[in-house]
């Protein structure tokens, strides 16, 4: 048994896989098939400050090794996830690191000020890919001042954990970790969905309702990669690597690139076990290699053979 | 939990149409209306998760261990099912969903097209309980209904339909509805699956006549098991349903006709 536990910060966890927001609900359908105290954390669907109805359907599109989603945000907001959700969660015996979204800058910061009210939350993660309202539609991820905005709302508000989620949207990712750290950010994740869009070639028509949408899932796997590896060089806050996990190796790969957690997204689709399954498969990954803990793994790309090589 | 089921029969029935037969245990406490999410890759792998999503299919049958799937080969990942062989194992996950809610009154059955697939599970149930039913099946045209034989263990009331009458009367299956309605001494309840525009066009019988109607609703999904909200529909009281969990089905007045055209 290698040591899989992992400190980002002030959030420890008991071994680094956790949940992609948005793919996971708050955990009621898939503590059907595993306890979720397995997992190092569940990182639960965008809270809103209001309930919203998302998008209209078709929401979904498969595409090559990937998937396209307009979901919208679609939540029943943060004072029914207070009462109704949040309690069951806590009491399944996982971390619970809430993701929030908001229309505005105060959204976000009133989002954020009634969970400060709730025990039992481990950290926030602060969803910026969200368009602003006030400022003409443009995400907040974007644009390296409106995310320290952002950051700095939340940041009053919540003394925890905090977790700033960075969209893959943008021209240079380190700016924006750079921008978010010094807002106050203690941890990073990455990669939030990268913009894309499916058209139906014999309707003519866009095959998502809302004719954009996010793409996640395998195909998205080397952009995300290669984000986590920037960003892991430019800060040195904690990283929070996902896109497109499926395997114990792709876990392993966000490791070597710097990141000390991971989260699986898409890959819950596929396999209902999956986040589950690849704690065990982890550990045994490090066994085989005499890695006595997961630490040995992390921002460790490039740097010199793997043991295993170095008594041949 | 997903399981690993055997393959014993999946082959073409006519038109695009397949019929695959599995060895499940877990499919043994379905109800007529459920469905399973399954991979169309061998669970051997390799995996290169293209396609990378499950495929939610109505339960057709099933019979002890043995669990039938009718499916139409419409996009990649059916025509990669169509090319698994008997013996081979399957990534099952099932059953899955809310199925038809049997009552006493007597019942009429519709399926359209690929539809008909969750009616004959159903029939199956009704013939079991000794109910009285009748099945309503259509099609574009006589090819794509070779699967029909199927219903005949069950009822011995089945009327065909076809858009281009070349296999029982011609037209489309909503036409028929109301005539055969009539037919029933007690007002039957309706159970339909099919394309959207057929159960919209039901649902606009069904309040102009009072008919008691539920309805299976076919939905691009993801995760298949409630939590991802992607196969969300609206409702009439301005609420979202998810139509793996709350549905696939629901009586069709819970259901916001106009908002829906995915």
């Amino acid at each position: 048994m290698a040591d899989l536990k992992v400190k980002l910060g002030s959030l420890a966890l008991a071994n680094p896989i956790t949940v992609a927001s948005g793919t996971f609900g708050f955990g009621r359908e898939y503590a059907k098939f595993y306890p979720l105290s397995e997992l190092g954390a569940v990182i639960t669907t965008a809270v809103t400050l209001e309930k919203r109805m998302g998008n209209p359907p078709p929401r979904l599109v498969e595409t090559a090794s990937g998937i396209l989603n307009s979901i919208g945000l679609e939540n029943p907001g943060v004072d029914y996830f207070l009462q109704e959700e949040l309690p069951h969660l806590k009491d399944s015996g996982a971390k619970v690191i809430v993701n929030i979204a908001g229309r505005t800058v105060e959204e976000y910061a009133q989002v954020a000020a009634k969970l400060a009210t709730a025990p039992g939350i481990a950290a926030l993660e602060v969803n910026i890919s969200c368009p602003n309202v006030r400022e003409g539609g443009i995400a907040f991820g974007t644009d390296p001042q409106m995310a320290q905005k952002v950051t700095r709302a939340v940041r009053d508000q919540w003394d925890g954990p905090l977790i700033v989620k960075l969209s893959p949207n943008v021209a240079e990712i380190a700016l924006l970790a750079q921008a978010v750290v010094e807002a106050g950010a203690d941890i990073i994740s990455l990669i939030n969905t990268l913009t894309g869009m499916a058209i139906d070639p014999h309707t003519w028509q866009p095959k998502l309702a809302n004719v954009v949408g996010g793409l996640s899932g395998p195909a998205i796997k080397p952009v995300a990669l290669r984000m986590v590896w920037q960003v892991a060089q430019a800060v040195s806050v904690p990283i929070i690597g996902m896109g497109g996990i499926m395997t114990v190796e792709d876990v392993v790969e966000f490791l070597l690139a710097g990141a000390s957690c991971v989260a699986i997204g898409t890959g819950n689709f596929w396999q209902p076990t999956l986040a589950r399954d690849l704690v065990a498969a982890l550990d045994t990954y490090l066994d085989s290699r005499d890695l006595a803990n997961v630490q040995m793994l992390i921002g460790q790309v490039g740097k010199g053979g793997a043991p295993w090589h170095s008594c041949v | 939990m997903p399981e690993i089921g055997e393959i014993i029969e999946n082959k073409p029935i006519g038109g695009d149409y397949h019929r695959l037969v599995v060895r499940s245990k877990a499919l043994m406490d379905s109800s007529p209306g459920q469905f399973t999410h399954l991979l169309v890759q061998s669970p051997k792998g390799p995996n290169t998760w293209d396609p990378l999503l499950r495929r939610p299919l109505s339960i057709y049958d099933v019979d002890g261990e043995r669990a039938s799937f009718l499916y139409k080969t419409v996009g990649r990942g059916t025509k990669l099912l169509a090319n698994r062989l008997p013996g081979e194992t399957i990534d099952l996950l099932g059953p899955l969903g809310r199925g038809f809610k049997i009552t006493s009154a007597p019942a009429l059955l519709i399926g359209g097209g690929v539809g008909a697939a969750p009616m004959l599970f159903l029939a199956r149930k009704l013939h079991e309980q000794g109910r009285d039913f009748v099945v309503l099946l259509g099609a574009k045209t006589g090819e794509e209904l070779a699967f029909a034989g199927d219903f005949g263990k069950f009822s011995s009331h089945l009327y065909l339909v076809t858009d281009d009458g070349s296999l029982g009367s011609c037209g489309l299956v909503t036409d028929s509805v109301p005539e055969l309605v009539a037919q029933f001494k007690i007002p039957p309840k309706l159970y339909a699956c099919g394309p959207i525009p057929m159960l919209s066009c039901l649902a606009g019988l069904a309040a102009q006549h009072n008919f008691t109607l539920d309805v299976s609703l076919e939905a691009k999904m993801a995760c298949g098991v409630g939590a991802c909200l992607a196969c969300t529909c609206f409702l009439k009281d301005g609420s979202t349903a998810r139509v793996c969990a709350d549905g696939p089905v629901f009586p069709y007045e819970a259901i916001e006709w106009g908002r829906r055209d995915g």
